[in-house]
């Protein structure tokens, strides 16, 4: 973030580096525009959701009815960032379908919101799982209550050696 | 071996390339900022307070008197920071 500010001239910058997790934790007052509701969080381990997903794709994720067997939702930073960044871009291999989107692009979203099947398993993937419980506290609004999280995001997926598809078509 | 040395001090003294480094900067601690925050509502202080987070994270709890730019739409948003580059700003 400081890096980006720095980027569009502005020389006087310091970074409060304990951010909003170390400014709760020392007790001091936050303020809210929309608190989102408290809903336990349930995670899946890299080796779980890779053992789910080598069973969704031999059945071409679909179960009998067609509905889809497993949906992820990949709401890392987007590939432009990511490219800018000069980051390496992939993406969990599988054939189940991937919702790519950012986590704000859910805000006040209904259409988006409203793709996310009800039916099967939705597993979340951050980059490191930290973000994930705001996404299933806020999806849990609208009735979205199916959704699990990988635990330590797409770092443990990497760290476990599951595997990933590099993707350069999504640079585009 | 003095002849490799010699010749890389050359190289480097007069062949001047893009040297990509770690960015540094200052540091605050949470005691500072409670501190800051202080003396900025006291008109002792003038600071930005930037909240570098998503705006669903921003909406739910933010630290008082902080500004919503989150770095995955960062260009979106970065018109706040304003148009004096000497004004301290400290991201989060």
């Amino acid at each position: 973030m400081a890096v980006a500010i720095k980027q569009t001239g502005h020389t006087n910058i310091t970074i409060y580096n304990g951010g909003l997790k170390d400014w709760i934790k020392a007790g001091h007052k936050v303020s809210s525009v929309a608190p989102l509701p408290k809903v336990k969080v349930h995670f899946v381990n890299a080796d779980e959701l890779q053992t789910i997903l080598q069973e969704a794709d031999q059945r071409n994720c679909k179960d009998r009815k067609n509905n889809p067997l497993v949906t992820l939702i990949d709401f890392r930073m987007s590939p432009t960032l990511q490219a800018k960044m000069r980051a390496d871009t992939y993406q969990i291999q599988t054939t189940c379908n991937t919702i790519k989107a950012q986590l704000d692009d859910f805000i006040d979203n209904r259409e988006l919101i409203q793709s996310l099947p009800d039916m099967g398993q939705i597993i979340s993937i951050s980059e490191t799982g930290n973000r994930d419980r705001f996404l299933v506290q806020y999806l849990s609004q609208f009735g979205k209550t199916n959704i699990r999280a990988l635990k330590y995001g797409m770092r443990s997926w990497l760290k476990t050696g599951c595997p990933i598809e590099r993707n350069s078509s999504l640079n585009n | 071996m003095k002849r490799y040395c010699l010749f890389l001090i050359i190289f480097l003294l007069f062949f001047p390339f893009q040297i990509s480094a770690i960015e540094r900067f200052e540091i605050i601690t949470t005691a500072e900022m409670k501190q800051m925050l202080t003396d900025r509502s006291s008109g002792n202080a003038d600071f930005l307070l930037v909240n570098g987070l998503d705006r669903m994270i921003y909406n739910h709890a933010t630290i008082p008197g902080s500004i919503s730019i989150p770095l995955s739409s960062f260009h979106e948003y970065s018109e706040q920071l304003g148009l004096d580059l000497d004004k301290l700003i400290i991201p989060y």
